[in-house]
């Protein structure tokens, strides 16, 4: 079959499914999606249908980002716009089957927006709501609206033109095309991919490697995994383009172990591809032979650095090298190899369908088209997210993300992962693109974004983060292994209140010593949430080791509870609760905490009602509590506020 | 790594300085070859590079960061910098890194002036450490026998891991656990013997500092060094290249193994049957289970040899000097051989019949077989030197007197030691040494049926074991201290026993007396006391514990000394051994010299040779030539350093050799040990440690010295 034929095919299945005059209901059933509970509701909408006789076609899709809405449906009816529901449980399933399925009201007040040309008085269009309005979707374009297991969904909407297009074309050309169009690797590094490709075109061997970077090791990261699951094709056009651009002849997508679904979804499509002979020897007739195989990693995080992942292929321990010899030199089994993330790969297949001058209206000067982040931490609406480089870190927090959770103060926002930098307010404003970020002194990475508010301690974020590349280190080279591991113990050291001021200048300079002389990109950005710390917080190291106080309250060691006398109610809600029996008081009486019992564990706090508030929390201050339990309402009117 | 390709010569400036280098040479490379130090620690110079240390670490001119010079491509026009402020603080701290994970007893620790990391700490002028240093202690690793593991003083370099697979091509260990928990070790921590390591020891060669060190040994010199890691060679009296030959038999190099042997031996047929192997109570495998059974596969080589060496035997032209020797054993032969191929002309006079000395006379048929032995003293008369049988020599002036420039007294030990006990001469007390000639020349000799042994080293066992195969009915060995004591080799004591031999410990004769034919053995009973000057305990005997035991024939066997004639006017020492200077064999007559038992008292066919070797040394040099007869009868070549894997190495046992049925070794004089088959030798070779692998490796490069005060 000619690519013509399968296009034609293609269009005739999906325009037939648009057509249909059954309902069609999509459900997010990504990874993200399972977790907030879209299979219970795939579930009831498969009992509900058949215990009413409604005819209607389920389909399973990938994840439109709005995590903070989970799980998420929208149902198309002939004549119709989509409705997106969010927020969707078993019991609403009945509600949406009897309410708009049989009696056609849509439940404005259950949507969350329409998706299509047509409105529907009272609900919104979806992508005029203020999370998704600011985003672009080039790389996310089919998540959350084809079957990602479905490949004829993904050539009616365009999927493998521009392969098709790519196979006419002399090598050099496609270099060129992705050349012109500023793509850079979304992997971390942002090296300009055609560049790459370049190297690794004119390197003369028999044989060549092309491996597709899925192993995504940064936690809370999930970007790649749900392009994966929710469009499969989108990577793997990406991935034969470059192949045969660079003239590889063998492929390997490396994903890790953990991400079951996305490695099942590759796994079908790969299977669809060779059947529809985008795969395979002679790749759409035009004598290109390309295989792809699937490798499992085992989920450190340092396989995913190019070197070690391709060692972590062949079979040896995922240990990263020193560079030169390059892959594009000397790669896989020593042959010129290509790695491109997973985004890299979809981007790909965008250019090539719509031409690199299509690509360079997004984005800014140096830095084409969009970027996904994983926005995670004290926003709003946390969730998956496609915008445009230039972006501002104020329009992803505030705007997409709706502000932080609560209402509280923005502290700082981490990007690129746990070895990224923590950038206070003063870059709220900053467009954001590899370079600006590494400016800051943070990277872009593969697009983590950790929304941090007031309550959060420097001191301790940078321990946490520090404390994970400590363990993720490969243990290979001594800056990193043995420097974050003293770095860390530093850290404790001063959230301990045993910090002395030496110990701000030997994190600095140890923190310096493992950026600038760390054999990979792990020890060379681990330090990163430690110097950008110290650098835009200083002031809160400072108050650790001279005041002994965690202004955040957040350092164990350095908090106390107390309970106010002029505010408790002699409820005994904490009496009851205190684990460690710290607790004095009767009832009417105002309760008193016995300091030398305390484990600092926070129950009483988190228990006493808001509305009375009468435990609080102090750090480097004192309140006057009574000795012996006294009735309350007899005393404490000098409360020495606590910071 | 250098290609060898591609050898264009590059130009690149380092610190300012230009210099040549070869293309495909690292930045590292080419400053070490250039003599310009840039501190190092994980790079060696026989592994891939790892860049684990970020020592070596850089600037290059429009380059970015700091690359590591060891992974670095030298590059034509190149502009290097191997220091600045950056570089100086990252070294510091990459070596205060480490030093502060690091056990120090610097003072105490087996590698101390050898370790690495303590002379890069003294290079890089480490005064403090700005960490505290780690406290908790990982286990010692005792668990192999040949090296202590000493986790706390690793640095995870990776040299072992790289030498283990690399080089020997192994790969019994690696990286185990990430981050600060990373180690060194087996999968799933097997023992190594279960993770089919070799033993060869390059991971405790190539390792910088004291977390890989040999148990139990000490040295100062590279000599003591060489001979503490290759025991065999060293324990060899003559020097033979042991792990030479040994590993030519197990490539199947039969002729060229031979040759090897050859080399540093006239007489290999002979050593392969009866040479009490003080290599193989040396050799390093005895402490994973057995030793190589060296004598054996020497006894192989030569019997599987087809003259190989012959094409590069030379004999010099002839110098005009000529040598006398008197005696024909294994000392006399051996010098009369070199000294022949030094050019010299030599006579050797025997005052028997037969050459070969005690090898002839003594050495029992079923050990050492007449036709083996003649055929191999055939082959030493071929370099051509005169014997003189029949010819007793009783004084030295004559011989000097006929022209001879010099001469070599090696007439052995031929008096037995008498046991000093009343009784001594009853008849039925027979001479051991005349025992074993009359048994030799096939005459018969008459024991009667309960025969007693006296003694404990090779020749009481050579005795028992001859008697046995005579007619009697019982031969008992009796000695003064316990089998641990006995200086005769255990695998004669074992064949005796096999043989029937009854041993009777810690009894000494104290009175003969003859009766009707019957001989009446005194003797006591003897306790072991303190260790003496030999380092074992010494007998005593137990007061009132005398017994009385009835033989036919008592043989005494406790040792034999040399008979010089006065009118050598050669000086002796006290138990009649020839006094000489222990360097050159020289006696206290000028131009005489002497070896062999002569010297030593008896002793061994081995030692005998290598004071045979070092007599010729010695007569060529005062002959006027050079004293060098080591030779190479085939070239040495270049060691393949690769082993590769194989299972179950380290438990594979020690081969051992067939023996002829029992009936007939108790009837016959037939050789009882049976020759290997060539699968069997070439097991057994391949059983080797390869110690000698070792040497191989490049040393580690140091830093220059710190001079104090500068
Ligand atoms: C510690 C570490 C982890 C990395 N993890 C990933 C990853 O999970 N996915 C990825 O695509 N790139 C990762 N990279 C970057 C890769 O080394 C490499 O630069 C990238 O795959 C290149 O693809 P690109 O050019 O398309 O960005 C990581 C790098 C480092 C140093
Ligand atoms: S920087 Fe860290 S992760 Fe990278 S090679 Fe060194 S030890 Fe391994």
């Amino acid at each position: 079959m000619n690519f013509e034929d399968i296009q034609k095919q293609a269009k005739a299945e999906w325009g037939h499914l648009q057509q249909s005059s059954n309902p069609r209901i999509l459900i997010g059933c990504a990874t993200c999606g399972r977790a907030a509970g879209a299979q219970e509701v795939l579930d009831a909408f498969k009992a509900e249908l058949t215990k009413r006789g409604v005819e209607a076609t389920l389909i399973e899709v990938g994840c439109i980002g709005l995590c903070y809405t989970e799980p998420l449906v929208t149902i198309y009816k002939p004549n119709r716009p989509g409705v997106c529901y969010g927020d969707v449980t078993p019991k609403v399933v009945s509600t949406l089957i009897e309410d708009y399925l049989i009696n056609d009201d849509p439940r404005p007040d259950l949507a969350l927006g329409t998706v299509g040309d047509e409105a529907i008085e009272g609900i919104p269009r979806l992508f005029d709501l203020p999370v998704l309005k600011p985003q672009v979707r080039l790389v996310l374009r089919n998540c959350g609206w084809i079957d990602p297991e479905n490949i004829n969904h993904y050539i009616a909407n365009g999927g493998y033109a521009g392969l098709a297009r790519a196979l006419k074309m002399p090598q050099e050309k496609i270099i060129e095309e992705i050349k012109n169009s500023g793509l850079r690797g979304r992997g971390g590094a942002g090296f300009p991919t055609g560049r790459k490709w370049e190297f690794c075109y004119r390197t003369a061997s028999e044989e060549k490697y092309l491996i597709c970077n899925a192993d995504e090791g940064d936690p809370g990261a999930f970007m790649n995994r749900s392009l994966l699951e929710g469009d499969p094709h989108s990577v793997l056009e990406g991935i034969v383009i470059g192949a045969y651009a660079i003239g590889a002849r063998q492929g390997y997508v490396y994903c890790r172990a953990e991400y079951p679904l996305a490695l099942k979804r590759i796994e079908t499509a790969i299977g669809q591809m060779e059947k529809f002979g985008l795969l395979g020897d002679n790749i759409l007739g035009s004598g290109f032979d390309f295989h792809l195989k699937i490798k499992e990693g085992a989920g450190a995080f340092v396989c995913g650095e190019e070197t070690a992942l391709m060692a972590s292929i062949e079979g040896r321990r995922g240990m990263p090298r020193p560079r030169p010899p390059f892959p594009a030199t000397s790669g896989l089994w020593g042959k010129p190899t290509n790695i491109n993330n997973v985004e890299t790969c979809a981007n790909v297949s965008q250019i090539m369908r719509n031409g690199w001058k299509w690509f360079t209206q997004y984005g800014m000067e140096g830095c084409t088209g969009t970027k996904t982040f994983s926005l995670v931490g004290k926003v709003k609406r946390p969730g998956l997210i496609e915008a445009p480089f230039g972006i501002t870190l104020r329009e992803i927090i505030f705007g997409i993300g709706g502000g932080i959770e609560g209402d509280k103060e923005f502290k700082a926002v981490q990007t690129g992962g746990p070895s990224g930098g923590c950038l206070p307010s003063k870059f709220l404003d900053m467009p954001v693109n590899y370079e600006t970020l590494t400016a800051a002194e943070s990277i872009m990475g593969s697009g983590g974004c950790i929304v941090m508010d007031e309550d959060t301690c420097v001191v301790d974020i940078a321990h946490y983060f520090l404390r994970f590349t400590k363990q993720e280190s490969c243990g290979k080279c001594v800056l990193c292994r043995e420097g974050t591991k003293q770095m860390v113990d530093i850290l404790e050291r001063i959230a301990k209140g045993g910090g002395t001021s030496e110990d701000i200048d030997l994190l600095q300079r140890l923190g310096k010593v493992v950026k600038a002389g760390s054999l990979c990109g792990l020890g060379q950005t681990a330090p990163n949430p430690v110097l950008t710390t110290l650098k835009y917080f200083r002031d809160e190291y400072d108050a650790h080791i001279y005041e002994k106080r965690c202004p955040a309250k957040v350092c164990k060691d350095m908090i106390s509870y107390a309970i106010l006398p002029e505010k408790c109610v002699g409820c005994g809600l904490c009496l009851r609760s205190c684990p460690a029996d710290a607790i004095r008081g009767e009832a009417k009486k105002v309760h008193i905490i016995d300091q030398s019992k305390c484990i600092k564990c926070g129950i009483c706090y988190d228990i006493c009602p808001p509305k009375i508030a009468a435990v609080t929390k102090l750090s480097g201050a004192e309140v006057e509590t009574p000795d012996e339990p006294i009735p309350v309402g007899t005393g404490g009117e000098e409360h020495v506020g606590g910071y | 790594m250098s290609g060898d390709t591609d050898m264009e010569t590059i130009h690149l400036t380092i610190d300012g300085k230009v210099i040549e280098a070869k293309k495909g040479m690292t930045v590292l490379e080419a400053a070490l070859n250039a003599g310009i130090y840039i501190p190092h620690l994980c790079y060696h110079a026989d592994l891939s590079p790892s860049g684990a240390c970020r020592l070596c670490i850089i600037e290059i001119e429009k380059g970015r960061g700091f690359p590591t010079s060891c992974t670095t491509p030298a590059m034509d026009e190149m502009v290097v910098h191997t220091d600045s402020p950056e570089i100086h603080e990252i070294r510091r701290f990459a070596i205060q890194l480490m030093i502060a994970d690091h056990k120090d007893d610097c003072l105490t620790c087996n590698s101390n002036m050898g370790c690495e990391l303590q002379a890069l700490a003294a290079y890089l002028g480490i005064t403090d450490l700005p960490f505290p240093k780690t406290t908790e202690r990982k286990e010692l690793d005792l668990r192999n026998p040949l090296f202590t593991r000493d986790p706390n003083k690793c640095i995870i370099c990776g040299r072992c891991i790289r030498a283990c697979q690399e080089l020997r091509g192994v790969g019994a260990i690696s990286f185990i656990n990430r981050g600060k928990e990373v180690v060194v070790g087996t999968a799933f921590d097997r023992p190594l013997a279960d993770a089919d390591c070799r033993f060869c020891l390059a991971c405790v060669e190539v390792c910088p500092t004291g977390a890989l060190t040999d148990r139990d040994m000490a040295w100062r010199t590279r000599e003591e060094r060489e001979a503490a890691l290759i025991p065999c060679t060293h324990a060899c009296p003559a020097g033979i290249d042991i792990p030479r030959y040994v590993w030519l038999i197990g490539e199947g190099r039969f002729s060229e193994a031979a040759a090897v042997i050859k080399e540093k031996v006239p007489f290999p047929q002979v050593l392969g049957r009866i040479c009490p192997h003080p290599c193989e109570d040396e050799c390093r495998r005895e402490k994973l289970n057995e030793p190589i059974a060296i004598r054996m596969l020497k006894r192989f080589a030569t019997e599987n040899d087809d003259g190989l060496w012959k094409k590069n035997n030379i004999k010099k032209p002839p110098t005009g000097k000529r040598v006398a020797i008197i005696g024909s054993g294994p000392a006399g032969l051996t010098a009369a051989y070199y000294l022949t191929k030094q050019g010299h002309s030599v006579t050797v006079y025997e005052e028997s019949s037969r050459l070969g000395g005690m090898m002839a006379a003594c050495i029992p048929e079923y050990r050492l077989p007449s036709d083996v032995l003649s055929a191999e003293i055939e082959e030493i008369l071929q370099i051509g030197f005169e014997v003189k049988t029949d010819t007793r020599i009783e004084s030295l002036a004559p011989l000097f007197e006929q022209g001879y420039d010099s001469i070599f007294v090696a007439v052995g030990a031929q008096q037995c030691y008498s046991l000093r006990v009343d009784g001594e001469d009853s008849p039925g007390v027979m001479n051991e040494l005349s025992f074993l000639k009359e048994v030799k020349l096939g005459n018969k000799v008459e024991l009667g049926s309960k025969v007693a042994v006296i003694g404990g080293g090779n020749c009481a066992m050579d005795v028992a074991r001859t008697a046995i195969r005579l007619d009697v009915k019982e031969v008992a060995v009796l000695y003064r201290r316990t089998r641990e004591e006995m200086p005769a080799d255990s695998e004669e004591v074992d064949e005796a026993l096999r043989e029937g031999v009854k041993f009777i410990f810690l009894a000494n004769p104290t009175k003969i007396t003859s009766e009707n034919g019957k001989i009446k053995l005194e003797c006591i009973r003897m306790e072991l006391g303190e260790l003496d000057s030999s380092g074992r305990r010494r007998p005593t005997p137990i007061e009132g514990s005398e017994f009385v035991m009835e033989f036919d024939t008592v043989i005494p066997a406790i040792g034999q000394m040399p008979e010089i004639p006065d009118a050598f006017e050669i000086n002796v020492e006290r138990r009649g051994t020839v006094q000489v200077d222990p360097n050159t064999l020289e006696t206290s007559r000028k131009g005489v010299f002497a070896g062999g038992d002569a010297v030593s008292g008896a002793a061994t066919v081995i030692e005998a040779i290598a004071s045979g070797r070092k007599a010729a040394s010695s007569i060529d040099q005062y002959l006027g030539g050079t004293g060098v007869i080591d030779e190479e009868l085939i070239p040495q070549e270049e060691c393949d350093l690769f082993l590769g894997r194989c299972e179950g190495f380290s438990d594979s046992l020690r081969e051992m050799p067939n023996h002829i049925p029992m009936e007939e070794r108790l009837s016959t004089f037939k050789e009882v040990e049976l020759s290997y088959l060539e699968e069997v030798a070439i097991r057994e070779a391949q059983r080797c440690l390869r110690c000698d692998l070792r040497l191989e490796i490049s040393p580690a490069i140091l830093p220059p010295l710190k001079i104090y005060g500068e």
